[in-house]
C-alpha cells in the first residue's frame, strides 16, 4: 500500500491553488477521515456490543446502526467486577454521544468512493488496491439495498395431523408472514366479502411515545385516529382494584411497560409494543380503546381488531407485526426432529414442506443451513415447538426472507478475497525481491 | 549483556511460581480397601472401553478424564494414606480413578476430590478450619455429601445473583455444588449392581434357588420365574407368604424406573440392534424393565423391537459380568469380569460400526501428541534463544527451524486425528481454536524466518505454539467438559465449518501473531536491546506488517463468509451478534492501523503499539464476546475464562503502557553501539 | 480539510430526523375474506390476549367458583383476591411474610411459567423440565412440586413451594413462599393443602369428589409383563385436564350402576363383569388404538388403511372411530377371558377422549346397541 493516493497531507506539491470544490472532494477523500472514520465505527460496534446486556438487539440495532446520532454507554468493570454499582449491581455507564450508523457509513462509502476509487492512482501497484475497494463498495450497496428494499417475516404452521383432523383455528397451510419486530397499525373496513386494509407504519407512530399524541387520517374517512401512550415493550394488565396503573384504564385493561432483568434479552412475551388509539368520528362522541401487537400464528390464524361502527360502517383498528402475503402456500407435512443419541439436544431438525401457488405444488425439505429459494424469496427453518419436550403436535417457524441482494454479499466476498490475495501477493512478492531479504542472504 | 539476567530472573520466578504451587498431598482418611493396585495393562485396556455419554460413544479414559477435571480440577488424584502399612502416596490416573468409583464406592467416596480455595466456603458449610487464608484444603463426597443440602441451599442463593456481582465465597459454592451434583450422578450410577439383597419366603427362594442373598443380575437371569411368581400372587403380593417379596418388587420398580429425556450418567449397555434402529445406548434402567416385563419372551405381546432387543439374554450377561466384576473379592477376579465384561461390549459396540472411532480415541489421549509438541516447542524456543546468544552458529539456528518444524508436525497430527475422530473440520469448539490458532500462527512466524532470517520470528513461534498449547491444555482441565462433545444443529454442516470458522481463525491467529511481534518490538525499544532504527527493530516492524497483513485478508474474508453463511442458516446476513461485532471490530482494527500507516498517521512504534491494541481487540472478539450478558450461565468455569481474558488484557495493556510511555519518554533513542551487536545471520556460503 | 471534513460531519448529524404528529394511512388493499381471518367484536381480555395473564375464561364462563382447601392448623385462611390471580389464600399466623395462595388457570404453559418461577422470580440461569420435578397430588390430579430456595423480590433465604398442574396452556398453581425456614418447617401443611384443594360451581355440593385422570399404580406396583407403549404414558405437558366437576354427563340405561369410589367420568357397571367409563388421554389415537387392540391378543398394528376403515359411532356430537373386538382381555389393571372390548374413540386438540366398555362377549348385539346409544348422548357439561 505504499502508493499512497494523492491525498491529505502528503499532495502532490506542484498544484496550483485549489478551489473550495477541490478542497471538500479532496477532504471527503482523504485517508485520514477514512483512519478516523472507521475508528468511530468501531466505538460504535463496541458500544452496540455492550448495549446488547440491557437493551434487546433490535433496538440496538435501531438505536445505533439505524440511526442518525446515539449517546451509547460503556459499561465500567474492571476483572469482571462492576464499579459504582446501582441497585440492581449493574456497573456505572460512561455515556458517549457519537454518531450514529447512518452518517458514519454514508460518509465511509463517499470516502471509499472518492479516495480509494477516482482519487488513487490507477495503475497495475493499485489493481488489488482497487478490486477490494470495489467489493466493499459493492457489500456497502449490498447492505444499503437490503435496508431499503428487503423484508423478511416469520412464518409458523403446525404439522397437518395424518388423520387430517385438524383443528379449527390453528394455521397448516398460509401464505402470510408477520415480521419479527416491526410493527404497523392497521385499519380494517369490513366490506362483507372482502376486507380493507390501510397501514401505518409504526415508525410514523413513534412521536406518541411518552406524552406525544400523533394524529392518523386519511382522505375519504369520517374519522380521525388519535394515537397515544406508544410502549415498545409492552404488558397488557386487567385493572383490578389493588392494581396501581401509570397509564389510564379502558374497559378494565391498561398498559405498562415491560421490564427484564439487567444483563438479559427480553422474553418473546415483553417483545409487542402497544398503544391507546382514540377514534374521532366527525360527528358524534370519540372512542378509546387499547392496542397491542401479541402474535398468535400458528396457534391461532384469526386476528382480533378492536372493531366500531361510525355512520353504519365497521371498522377495525389493530396493532400487528407488519403483515404481508407470499405467493404461494406453505403446508408442513412432516416436521422431524433427531436429538443427539441419550440427549435432548438437536442433532438435526427438518421440515418436509409441500408449496403450493396458483398452478403447481412443490415438496421440499427446509432444515438448517438448507433454505428453500423460490420466486425471490428464501425460505429458512428457524424454530420448531413446543419446545423443550416436542410434539406432536409439532409445529415449525420460518423466516422467510425477500432480499434482492441475498447472494450480493457472496459475490462481494469473493471480489475481496481476490483483490487482497493480488495486492497482498504482489507485495509479498516485490517484498521478497527486495533489499531487505537479499541483505540478509548476502 | 540484557539476556543472561534477564534469563536467570526469569527462572527464578518460574522457580518461585513452582514453589507456591507444589503442596504436601492431601490426606485419605481410613483403611484403603483396594489393598493392591490395578494391572496397568488392564487399566489401558480398559480405559478403551466403549461407552456413550452426552450424545456420543467415546472410551471409559474420556469420560474418566473429563469428569476428573469437572470435579477435581487436576488431570490426576494425588493423595497420602496412613494405613496399617505404614505412610504411602497414592497417585492415580483418571482410569485408576474411575475403576476405584466403580468398583470401590466406599474407598473413592473419601478421596479428597472437591478442591476448596476459600476458608469462607469452608466456614459456610460449617466445615472446621485452621483459619489461614492461603492455601487450598480438599473435601471427600463423603464429607460433603452431610452438607448436601446446606450446599444446594446456598449455591441456588448464589445462582440468583449475576456472575458479576457475586462474592468470591458465592462462586465457589455454586461451583463446588455443580461438581458435587456431577460426581454424585456417577458414583450413584452402578449402586443397583454395588450389593445384592436377602431372599425370604420359600416362594422367592425357589425362583433364584435357595440361596440366602441375590444380586440384580442373578434376578434378571431368572426373570421368567420370578415373573410367574409375581403373577400368582397378584394382589397379594403383601401377603407374608410372598416373604419379602413386595420389597423385591419395590427394590426392581425402582431400578426400572427409566427416566424419560436426557440421560445424566453414562449408558454402558451397548444396543443390539444398528445405530440406525437404536441410536442411544442403554441405561441399566432400561434393561431391566425389559427384561422384567419379559419383553424378549415369545409369549408375551411386545411389539416394539427395540423393547425386545432390551430384554436380549446378551445384555443380561453383560450386566452380569459387569455385577460379578463390582463385587469380585479379588483383584484376578475382577479385572477377569470386567474383561470379559469388556469384551462382550466391544464385540456388541463392532457390530454396530461404533468401535472404530472409539479405538481411535483412546489412541488419541495415549499418545497425546499436542503434550509432545508442546514440550518439543519449549526445546525449540531454548535453542532459538541460544540461536540468539550465539547469533554466528548457524547449526543452532537449523536446530530450532527443525524443531519447531517437528513440533508443528505434531500439532497437526493431533489436530488431524481430531477431526478424524469427530469427523468434522478442525474447529468445532473453543478447546480447538487454542490448537489451531498456536499452529497457523507458529507456521506463519517460521514462514517470516526462513524469509528474513533475524532470529526473533524463530523465537516467538515456538513460544506462540507453546503457549497456545499450554492455555489448550489448562482450558480442558478448567473448562472440565469433554472437547469432543457433538456439535448442536447449525453448526454441523461440514463445508461451512471447513470454510468459515479456519479463515476467521487464521484472521485470529495473524491478529495474536502481530500482537506478540508488537510487544518483542516494545521489548526490543525499551530493554535497549536494538535502536528503533537498527536492523532488528526494522526487521520486527516489516514482519509484524506482513503478519497483520496476512491477518486483515483472512479476517475480512472470514467475516464476510461467516455473513454468507448466517444469511443461508438465519436469513440474515449480519445481525450485530456480539460475536459477529467482535470480528468486525479485528477487520476495522486492522484497516484502520494500515491506512493510518499509509497516510503517515503512525509509523514503526505507533504501528507495534496498534496491533497490540488489536491483540486486546481479538481477545475481546474471540473470548470476551461469549461471557457478555445473555446466555451467560454461572455454573462451571466461566468464570475461570473471564479471569483468563483480564489476564490478557493486563499483559497486552501492559506492553500498551510500558511502550507507550517508552516513546513518549524517549522519542529518540541513543544509537546502540555493543561489540555482539549482530544484525542479520550469517550468509550461506 | 479537517474544517470541511468537520463541517460534513455536523451537517449529516443535524439532519437527523424530526418525529411529527401526523401520519396518514396508506392506500386501501383489499382482501378475501379467507386470507384475512377476523374476529369482529372481540372482547378487550380476548384482544390484548389478557386470558394469558388473568383468570382463565373457563372459570368465568361456568360462573364463579369458589376454590376450597382444608386449612392446616396454625394457617389463616383469607378473602379470595381474584384480581390479584388468587383465588383462595392463606397466611401462616406465626409466620411473617409467609404466604400461600391459589391461581387458577394462569397461561403462558408449564415451560412459561417455570421459567417465571425459576428464572425471574428466583434469577436461576435456568428453569428445569417439568418432568424433572416430583410429583405431588394437587387438586386431586397428579401435579408436580417445584422447590425453590434463593433470593425473591430482592430478600435473600427466602424458599418457594409450588404444586402446579397443567390444562393445555393454562397452569393451575398452589404456590407457598416465605422465609426458608416458614416454607421448610410447613411443607407437610402445605402438602395436605395442595392435596385438598377442590373447587365446585358456587352453590353445588362442594365435596364433589375430584376427578383423577391418570389412575397411578400403586407405587410399588410391579411392572406387568404386558404391551407398553411410550403413546400410551401420560405425558404431563400435553394433556388438557378437565375442569374439577365430572366434565361429561349422559343418558345412562337403566341397568347400569355408577361405579362407587371411582374417578373417572361416567364410570358405570353391569351385568356382573361388564364395564363402562369415559376418559381422556395424551398421545395419538393410531397408536392408542393399538395398545387396545393388544389388550385383547391383537398383536399386529392397525395399518393405515385399516385405521381409516374403521367404523364410526356418534360420539360427543361427531363421529368417533369404533373398536369392537372380542377376545382375551389381559390391561394393566383388568383380566377378563372371552371379553368383549367397544372403544369410541376421537382425538382432538392431542387429546384422545374416547368412551370405553368392557364385558363378556355374551352380550351379543344387544351390547353395541346400548353402547352406541350410550355414546350418543354423552355431552360436555361445560
Amino acid at each position: 500500500m505504499t502508493a499512497a493516493p494523492s491525498t491529505g497531507a502528503q499532495a502532490v506539491p506542484h498544484v496550483p491553488p485549489v478551489g473550495p470544490g477541490e478542497r471538500v472532494l479532496r477532504a471527503l477523500g482523504s485517508m485520514r477521515l477514512s483512519v478516523w472514520l472507521v475508528l468511530l465505527l468501531m466505538l460504535q460496534v463496541l458500544l452496540g456490543t455492550f448495549a446488547q446486556s440491557w437493551l434487546a438487539i433490535q433496538d440496538v440495532q435501531r438505536d445505533f446502526f439505524e440511526s442518525w446520532f446515539v449517546v451509547g454507554e460503556l459499561p465500567i468493570s474492571f476483572w469482571g467486577k462492576p464499579l459504582w454499582p446501582d441497585e440492581f449491581n449493574q456497573p456505572w455507564r460512561l455515556r458517549i454521544p457519537i454518531p450514529g450508523g447512518y452518517p458514519v457509513m454514508l460518509l465511509l462509502a463517499v470516502n471509499l468512493v472518492v479516495g480509494g476509487l477516482v482519487r488513487i492512482k490507477w495503475s497495475a501497484r493499485t489493481a488489488g488496491i482497487l478490486v477490494t475497494h470495489i467489493g466493499i463498495l459493492f457489500l456497502l450497496v449490498a447492505s444499503f439495498v437490503k435496508m431499503h428494499f428487503s423484508y423478511a417475516g416469520m412464518l409458523g404452521v403446525f404439522e397437518t395431523p395424518a388423520d387430517g383432523n385438524l383443528l379449527p383455528g390453528r394455521v397448516y397451510e398460509t401464505s402470510r408472514i408477520v415480521s419479527s419486530y416491526a410493527d404497523e397499525l392497521v385499519l380494517l373496513v369490513d366490506r362483507g366479502d372482502a376486507i380493507e386494509e390501510r397501514t401505518v407504519p409504526e415508525q410514523q407512530l413513534w412521536g406518541a411515545r411518552n406524552d406525544g399524541i400523533v394524529t392518523v387520517s386519511a382522505e375519504g374517512l369520517p374519522f380521525t385516529v388519535q394515537v397515544e401512550h406508544w410502549v415498545d415493550h409492552s404488558r397488557a394488565l386487567p385493572k383490578g382494584p389493588m392494581v396501581r396503573s401509570l397509564l389510564p384504564e379502558v374497559d378494565g385493561a391498561f398498559l405498562q411497560a415491560a421490564t427484564w432483568p439487567p444483563g438479559e434479552q427480553p422474553q418473546a412475551e415483553q417483545e409487542y409494543s402497544g398503544c391507546y388509539v382514540t377514534v374521532r368520528p366527525n360527528s358524534g362522541e370519540p372512542l378509546k380503546a387499547i392496542l397491542r401487537s401479541t402474535r398468535r400464528e400458528p396457534f391461532e390464524s384469526s386476528r382480533y381488531p378492536w372493531t366500531f361502527t361510525v355512520a353504519g360502517q365497521r371498522y377495525g383498528l389493530d396493532l400487528r407485526r407488519v403483515t404481508l402475503d407470499l405467493p404461494f402456500k406453505i403446508k408442513l407435512d412432516k416436521f422431524q426432529k433427531r436429538d443427539h443419541p441419550g440427549t435432548l439436544s438437536p442433532m438435526d431438525f427438518r421440515s418436509y414442506v409441500t408449496v403450493r401457488d396458483g398452478t403447481s405444488t412443490q415438496e421440499a425439505q427446509i432444515f438448517m443451513n438448507n433454505p428453500l429459494r423460490r420466486d425471490g424469496y428464501v425460505v429458512f427453518q428457524s424454530n420448531w415447538g413446543p419446545q423443550p419436550m416436542g410434539g406432536p403436535p409439532w409445529y415449525s417457524i420460518f423466516e422467510v426472507a425477500n432480499n434482492p441482494s441475498d447472494l450480493w454479499p457472496m459475490l462481494a466476498c469473493f471480489v475481496i478475497a481476490a483483490g487482497l490475495l493480488l495486492h497482498f501477493g504482489m507485495k509479498l512478492r516485490r517484498f521478497l525481491r527486495s533489499s531487505a531479504v537479499t541483505r540478509a542472504e548476502v | 549483556m540484557h539476556t543472561p539476567t534477564l534469563l536467570s530472573r526469569c527462572w527464578l520466578l518460574l522457580l518461585l511460581f513452582a514453589a507456591a504451587c507444589s503442596r504436601p498431598a492431601p490426606k485419605y482418611d481410613g483403611e484403603l480397601e483396594r489393598t493392591e493396585p490395578w494391572p496397568a495393562e488392564f487399566v489401558t485396556a480398559f480405559g478403551a472401553l466403549p461407552l456413550m455419554h452426552e450424545g456420543r460413544t467415546m472410551p471409559f479414559s474420556t469420560l474418566a478424564a473429563s469428569t476428573l477435571y469437572a470435579v477435581h480440577g487436576r488431570r490426576d488424584v494425588q493423595f497420602v494414606s496412613a494405613g496399617k502399612d505404614g505412610v504411602q502416596t497414592v497417585k492415580l490416573s483418571p482410569t485408576e480413578w474411575l475403576l476405584d468409583v466403580w468398583c470401590f464406592p466406599k474407598q473413592s467416596g473419601r478421596y479428597p476430590l472437591f478442591r476448596i480455595e476459600n476458608v469462607g466456603v469452608l466456614s459456610a458449610l460449617g466445615f472446621e478450619h485452621g483459619g489461614q487464608k492461603q492455601g487450598f484444603e480438599y473435601l471427600s463426597y463423603a464429607e460433603l455429601l452431610p452438607v448436601g443440602e446446606k450446599l444446594e441451599e446456598l449455591a441456588e442463593a448464589a445462582s440468583g445473583k449475576h456472575q458479576s456481582v457475586r462474592s468470591p465465597v458465592e462462586s465457589h459454592v455454586a461451583n463446588l455444588f455443580h461438581q458435587l451434583l456431577v460426581y454424585h450422578r456417577l458414583h450413584r450410577q452402578h449402586e443397583a449392581l454395588q450389593g445384592s439383597f436377602p431372599v425370604e419366603g420359600e416362594p422367592m427362594r425357589a425362583v433364584v434357588g435357595s440361596v440366602d442373598r441375590v444380586s440384580l443380575a442373578v434376578l434378571l437371569q431368572k426373570s421368567q420365574e420370578f415373573r410367574t411368581l409375581v403373577r400368582e400372587a397378584g394382589e397379594q403380593f403383601e401377603d407374608p407368604k410372598y416373604g419379602n417379596l413386595s420389597q423385591v418388587l419395590q427394590f426392581v420398580s425402582t431400578v426400572a424406573q427409566t427416566p424419560s429425556g436426557p440421560q445424566r450418567v453414562p449408558m454402558v449397555l451397548p444396543p443390539l440392534l444398528p445405530p440406525a434402529e437404536k441410536d442411544a445406548w442403554h441405561p441399566l434402567s432400561q434393561v431391566v424393565d425389559a427384561v422384567i416385563r419379559g419383553a424378549g419372551e415369545p409369549g408375551t405381546k411386545v411389539e416394539d423391537a427395540k423393547l425386545r432387543a432390551a430384554a436380549d439374554p446378551k445384555l443380561v450377561a453383560m450386566i452380569a459380568d459387569l455385577q460379578a466384576g463390582l463385587l469380585a473379592p479379588t483383584m484376578a477376579e475382577r479385572v477377569r469380569h470386567l474383561d470379559s465384561f469388556r469384551a462382550a461390549v466391544v464385540a456388541a459396540a463392532t457390530a454396530r460400526g461404533e468401535l472404530g472411532k472409539v479405538a481411535l480415541e483412546s489412541y488419541y489421549y495415549g499418545a497425546n501428541w499436542h503434550f509432545h509438541a508442546m514440550m518439543t516447542f519449549v526445546l525449540a524456543f531454548v535453542l532459538a534463544v541460544g540461536a540468539c546468544v550465539l547469533p554466528r552458529n548457524r547449526i543452532l539456528w537449523w536446530a530450532g527451524m527443525v524443531t519447531s518444524g517437528g513440533a508443528l508436525a505434531m500439532l497437526v497430527a493431533d489436530v488431524w486425528l481430531r477431526c478424524v475422530i469427530t469427523s468434522h473440520p478442525p474447529i468445532g469448539r473453543l478447546y480447538d481454536t487454542f490448537l489451531f490458532i498456536g499452529g497457523t500462527g507458529a507456521l506463519a512466524l517460521l514462514i517470516a524466518e526462513a524469509i528474513l532470517r533475524r532470529r526473533f520470528a524463530l523465537v516467538l513461534a515456538p513460544l506462540l505454539g507453546a503457549l497456545m498449547i499450554l492455555l489448550a491444555r489448562l482450558f480442558e482441565v478448567a473448562d472440565g467438559a469433554d472437547t469432543m462433545r457433538p456439535l448442536q444443529a447449525v453448526l454441523l454442516s461440514n463445508f461451512w465449518l471447513a470454510v468459515h470458522v479456519p479463515t476467521m481463525n487464521l484472521g485470529y491467529a495473524g491478529g495474536v501473531a502481530a500482537a506478540l511481534v508488537g510487544c518483542a518490538w516494545v521489548v526490543v525499544r525499551a530493554a535497549r536491546i536494538d535502536h528503533p532504527d537498527g536492523e532488528l527493530a526494522k526487521s520486527l516492524y516489516r514482519v509484524n506488517y506482513g503478519v497483520t497483513c496476512f491477518g486483515l485478508a483472512t479476517a475480512v474474508v472470514g467475516t464476510i463468509l461467516g455473513g454468507v453463511w448466517a444469511n443461508d442458516s438465519w436469513g440474515r446476513f449480519w445481525g450485530w451478534d456480539p460475536k459477529e461485532n467482535g470480528a468486525m471490530l479485528v477487520c476495522l482494527s486492522q484497516i484502520a492501523l494500515l491506512h493510518a500507516r499509509m497516510c503517515g498517521m503512525v509509523r514503526d512504534a505507533g504501528f507495534a503499539l496498534w496491533s497490540v491494541a488489536t491483540g486486546i481487540i481479538v481477545v475481546f472478539s474471540w473470548f470476551h464476546t461469549n461471557l457478555l450478558g445473555v446466555g451467560l450461565h454461572a455454573y462451571g468455569f466461566s468464570s475461570a475464562l473471564l479471569t483468563g481474558v483480564w489476564i490478557s488484557y493486563t499483559f497486552l495493556g501492559l506492553f500498551l503502557v510500558v511502550g507507550g510511555l517508552d516513546v513518549l519518554l524517549r522519542p529518540k533513542p541513543a544509537p546502540i553501539t555493543r561489540p555482539g551487536h549482530v544484525p542479520a545471520l550469517p550468509t550461506e556460503a | 480539510m479537517t474544517r470541511s471534513s468537520a463541517f460534513v460531519v455536523f451537517s449529516c448529524l443535524a439532519a437527523a430526523a424530526c418525529s411529527s404528529d401526523t401520519a396518514t394511512f396508506g392506500p386501501a388493499q383489499s382482501f378475501p375474506k379467507d386470507q384475512r381471518p377476523t374476529v369482529w367484536d372481540a372482547s378487550t381480555k380476548d384482544r390484548l390476549d389478557l386470558a394469558t395473564m388473568g383468570p382463565a375464561q373457563g372459570s368465568q364462563d361456568a360462573g364463579p367458583k369458589a376454590w376450597k382447601g382444608d386449612t392446616p392448623t396454625g394457617w389463616e385462611e383469607l378473602a379470595a383476591e381474584p384480581a390479584r390471580f388468587r383465588n383462595a389464600q392463606w397466611k401462616l399466623t406465626d409466620a411473617p411474610g409467609a404466604d400461600c395462595y391459589l391461581t387458577v388457570g394462569v397461561g403462558g404453559g408449564v415451560a412459561g411459567n417455570l421459567h417465571r418461577w425459576y428464572v425471574q422470580q428466583f434469577g436461576k440461569p435456568s428453569a428445569p423440565a417439568p418432568e424433572a420435578l416430583p410429583p405431588v397430588e394437587f387438586a386431586g390430579r397428579s401435579g408436580r412440586l417445584a422447590e425453590l430456595t434463593g433470593t425473591l423480590g430482592g430478600k435473600a433465604g427466602q424458599a418457594a413451594l409450588i404444586a402446579f398442574y397443567a390444562e393445555g396452556d393454562s397452569v393451575t398453581s398452589l404456590k407457598f413462599t416465605g422465609p426458608e425456614a416458614a416454607v421448610a418447617g410447613n411443607k407437610d401443611k402445605f402438602l395436605a393443602l395442595a392435596k385438598s384443594i377442590r373447587s365446585a360451581p358456587a352453590g353445588k355440593d362442594p365435596q364433589a369428589p375430584p376427578i383423577d385422570r391418570n389412575t397411578p399404580m400403586p407405587a410399588n406396583h410391579p411392572p406387568t409383563g404386558g404391551a407398553t407403549n411410550q403413546a400410551a404414558q401420560p405425558q404431563p405437558q400435553a394433556q388438557p385436564q378437565p375442569a374439577a366437576a365430572s366434565p361429561f354427563a349422559a343418558t345412562v340405561p337403566a341397568d347400569w350402576t355408577p361405579k362407587a369410589g371411582s374417578q373417572k367420568p361416567l364410570h358405570h357397571t353391569f351385568a356382573g363383569d361388564g364395564e363402562v367409563y369415559v376418559s381422556q388421554l395424551g398421545g395419538g389415537l393410531q397408536q392408542t388404538l393399538d395398545i387396545w387392540r393388544g389388550e385383547m391378543g391383537q398383536k399386529q398394528p392397525l395399518t393405515n388403511d385399516q385405521f381409516a376403515a374403521l367404523p364410526k359411532v356418534a360420539f360427543l356430537g361427531e363421529d368417533a372411530v369404533l373398536l369392537d373386538l372380542t377376545g382375551d382381555m389381559v390391561g394393566m389393571t383388568k383380566k377378563l377371558a372371552n371379553a368383549r372390548l367397544l372403544v369410541a374413540a376421537r382425538a382432538d386438540a392431542g387429546t384422545i377422549t374416547f368412551c370405553k366398555l368392557v364385558a363378556p362377549a355374551a352380550g351379543g348385539e344387544a351390547l353395541l346397541a346400548s353402547f352406541r346409544q350410550f355414546c350418543a348422548s354423552v355431552r360436555r357439561t361445560q
